[in-house]
């Protein structure tokens, strides 16, 4: 097996690898990162969302080959800083029920953002419509994503 | 006054609960903790731990039973911990549904807070030399206000541990909670936002193999003989064993696990059920409410006046079969050791998962702990147990922790689907528009006879009859007939159980009755519901709220329904449009009778997340099985409600008087009904047959 090099969340893993395995199980069962969690297997959910390269993948679906030597960012990262405007959001709507999804959730809206910084409804529709949520919390993650916009515009 | 253990169980019966937990009386001064009971214990620093008996599925139960305990304890909320109780015999039966956590938590377990708070204060009154009178406690402290002394709870601790639980302590009155009612933040959210939460699938134990199970494509196979050569190839696998009718591959790391799991080469032999056919089944429900079930209610002469009215009208409603797709798929770890077995899952019934695993293992119960876990949803999937079997028969088998997870495919295969149903609905008008007779023949699989068949002997089974026997309408003659048909199909409960069924065709049908008799839908309601005073409640509160009767903006209908179960009230307009795919919902205005409210934000958490769930089924959910094949296997062929389908979710909440009721399945059974009425008020098109938007293939 290839020995590959993973930035993940800043710092560089060195793993022998076959460069087809998903990176979901690498995070998960190697890295012990399980803020990026399993829902489908084939991208349809998005509960496996993390940046690589600042792109919003399924990381189920993303081979850890493509992802060598681009930055990858998951949720542990993100929120490494506690006080991150998406957090705060996310807190003060009060978004997760069952919170399985919202991980991945979040990273969707990280690009988003990233993108559109004062994002409308429906560019929050066009971009969060491949996170499912089956607890219903979508008019809460809307909230939340217009929330950190208008702090970040405001800051 | 010391109490037995009998008369204090006694005592919660009289309180009106029905929750069958024990309580521990002998308090406990060792290590320093005080335990009053089994949910309570104060160490010696102040710190407060509390076990809930409920489990975590994303409603809200840890933070709102905590909430319960700790302001009738006085407790600094901030210095508690709060943890999902493992499964003893000391809680007695655990089990999270029917929305019944908070409402049966209601009196025992704010009796619990009581009890702890009077020893506090009674160890602080001998202390002091003091009447307990003149005590008050405060923010985990027992006060002596006349003349400012204060001693935290941390302080009193081994005193308290030494005295008699009180027989009947004083509960507070609603003026002086201090958290109950209160939106306060959810313990949860932090952990789970940072992806710091442990669910099920995070479990990682020293030595655990991940395995992953293979089983027939169809239902019902029978494993026949199977090549595990590949299997064993994967890098990774370190073992294939074959348990009843599925295969288990163990590897280090759940990729290899699927991956060896996905190399397997199995024949499988069909059996009984293996042609099942979820179309052909709709079908027969829809042929045997042709005809007359058995009578579960009948009231005057329905017969009589449906067939000398002039005015008859019918209708026949058809639900399908649904999945759970909760996000996070099933799965359960199991650690055996000899003469002693963990297991620890995300489930909704912990009692039943640690027989299933003492059963499994072949060991007593007593020798077995189970631990709830956080779970990724329940919807109802996780009351059932069968996922727990397997991880327990192969840790036994490997001598080392097992967790056995499952792939999405897996999860919708082998879930307890929600049965598929139909109902003929007929009603005879009078001149004034009103119902004078009302017939409702219903026919669905019982998932209770599917567990003990006896109980459906006579062919009637409460649990069906949700919603339909105990119409909340007054109508001088009243017919509700039942069949029953055997389905091999393994089914179960889903968030709302039959209500929601049975609320689509009442709904559905008051709507087609005051189109006919030229009724407003309120105004007939109303008419009808001289008995239900919280319903009442509800439909004025939502009318008003949604301005109904008033002008409808442009390319919009409007759409009305209620529905009372699970002790809450729950009337709903909504509003639709036509898009670009059909039915577009733009608004639900919804208003709630729960009684209490202990955590307004929860509340309105719940309904709208009740309405969305409900929304799906009602838009776009369907399982299919093909002659035994599974046909919805995941999110790309069994579709669910997007962010872009979510419409906004106004939630107004009434109080007619205070009797608390349930808030997870109540927002639910209405929604249906509400958007297909509202569709025939834009369109004249009426859906009776869900799903409103098949997946097209």
């Amino acid at each position: 097996m290839p020995l590959m090099e993973l930035k993940v969340n800043g710092r560089v893993h060195r793993l022998d690898l076959e460069p087809e395995t998903p990176l979901l199980w690498i995070l998960r069962d190697r890295l012990k990162l399980m803020g990026a969690k399993f829902g489908c297997g084939i991208g349809e959910c998005g509960a496996c969302t993390v940046l690589v390269g600042g792109r919003a993948q399924r990381s189920c679906m993303t081979g850890v080959g493509e992802a060598a030597g681009l930055e990858i960012l998951t949720i542990e990262g993100l929120f490494a800083d506690a006080d991150h405007p998406l957090r705060r959001a996310w807190l003060a709507e009060e978004v997760s029920q069952c919170g399985f999804c919202q991980p991945g959730q979040i990273l969707s809206a990280v690009e988003l953002l990233a993108r559109k910084p004062d994002p409308g409804e429906a560019d929050i529709d066009a971009a969060m419509s491949g996170n499912i949520c089956r607890c219903g919390t979508y008019p809460r993650i809307k909230k939340a994503i217009l929330r950190a916009a208008r702090e970040v515009g405001r800051e | 006054m010391m109490i037995s253990r009998r008369d204090f169980l006694k005592g919660l019966g009289a309180g009106g609960a029905v929750l069958l937990i024990g309580f521990r009386f002998e308090a406990l001064a060792e290590g320093g903790l005080f335990e009053p009971n089994a949910y309570i214990a104060v160490d010696s620093a102040g710190q407060v731990k509390l076990w809930i008996p409920w489990q975590e599925i994303g409603q809200g139960s840890l933070t709102a039973v905590s909430m319960l305990i700790a302001d009738e304890l006085e407790a600094d909320w901030s210095r508690i911990d709060m943890q999902m109780a493992p499964a003893e015999t000391r809680y007695g039966q655990m089990s999270t549904g029917g929305s019944r956590s908070v409402r049966e938590s209601w009196e025992p377990l704010r009796r619990a807070g009581a009890a702890a708070r009077e020893m506090l204060i009674s160890a602080a009154a001998a202390r002091w030399g003091l009447e307990a009178d003149s005590l008050r406690a405060r923010g985990g402290a027992v006060e002596h206000p006349a003349s400012g002394r204060r001693l935290e709870y941390g302080e009193l601790v081994a005193e308290a541990a030494k005295l008699d639980v009180p027989a009947s302590p004083a509960l507070k009155e609603p003026a002086d909670f201090r958290i109950i009612g209160k939106s306060i933040p959810r313990v949860d959210s932090p952990d789970k936002i940072d992806g710091k939460a442990i669910y099920g699938f995070d479990v990682r134990r020293p030595g655990m193999l991940h395995a992953a199970l293979l089983a027939a494509p169809f239902l019902g196979g029978r494993l026949a003989d199977f090549d595990d050569a590949a299997a064993r190839a994967v890098p990774g696998v370190r073992e294939v064993i074959a348990l009843e009718d599925e295969i288990a591959v163990l590897a280090e790391d759940s990729w290899s696990a699927f991956r060896g799991r996905d190399a397997l080469v199995a024949r499988w032999d069909r059996a009984e059920g293996s042609s099942f056919d979820s179309t052909e089944f709709r079908s027969l429900l829809r042929d045997l409410v042709g005809t007359a079930g058995i009578r579960a209610r009948r009231e005057g002469d329905p017969d009589g006046v449906l067939a000398a009215s002039p005015r008859v009208v019918e209708a026949t409603y058809e639900l399908p079969f649904l999945a759970h797709a909760s996000m996070e798929t099933m799965n359960a770890t199991a650690d055996f050791k000899p003469g002693s077995l963990h297991v620890e899952a995300p489930t909704q019934g912990p009692s039943w998962c640690r027989y299933i695993a003492s059963r499994a293992a072949e060991m007593d119960m007593e020798q077995v702990s189970f631990q709830p876990l956080l779970a990724g949803g329940g919807f109802g999937r996780r009351l059932f147990p069968d996922y727990v079997d397997a991880p327990v028969r192969l840790s036994k088998q490997v001598g080392r922790p097992v967790k056995v997870i499952w792939s999405r495919e897996d999860d919708f295969s082998r879930d307890r689907f929600r049965p598929a149903s139909a109902h003929r609905m007929r009603a005879a008008l009078g001149e004034d528009g009103l119902p004078l007779a009302w017939a409702h023949t219903l026919a669905s699989p019982s998932i209770g006879g599917r567990l003990n068949p006896a109980s459906v002997a006579s062919g009637l089974d409460e649990g069906v009859l949700m919603g339909a026997e105990n119409l909340p309408y007054s109508i001088a003659n009243i017919l509700v007939d039942l069949h029953l048909p055997k389905c091999p199909l393994p089914i179960g409960w889903l968030r709302s159980v039959y209500d929601q069924q049975n609320a689509f065709a009442n709904e559905s049908f008051m709507d087609e009755l005051a189109r006919e008799g030229g009724r407003d839908p309120v105004d007939l309601r109303l008419s009808l519901l001289g008995d239900s005073p919280r319903l009442r409640a509800v439909l004025e509160r939502v009318a008003e709220a949604s301005n109904w009767g008033g002008p409808t903006p442009e390319g919009r209908g409007r759409g009305l329904s209620c529905h009372h179960c699970f002790g809450t009230s729950v009337a709903m307009v909504a509003e639709v449009s036509e898009g670009r795919g059909g039915i577009r919902v733009e608004k639900i205005t919804v208003a709630v009778d729960c009684g209490t409210v202990v955590h307004p934000d929860g509340l309105r958490s719940q309904v709208e997340g009740g309405v969305a769930f409900a929304l799906s089924g009602a838009l776009r959910e369907e399982a299919r099985i093909e002659k035994g094949e599974f046909k919805s296997l995941n999110f790309d062929d069994y579709r669910v409600l997007r962010m872009d389908e979510m419409p906004e979710v106004e939630v107004h909440t009434v109080e007619v008087g205070s009797e608390i009721g349930g808030i997870g399945e109540p927002p639910v059974p209405p929604t249906a009904a509400a958007v297909a009425n509202a569709w025939f008020a834009l369109t004249g098109r009426r859906v009776r047959r869900l799903p409103m938007m098949p997946t097209r293939r």
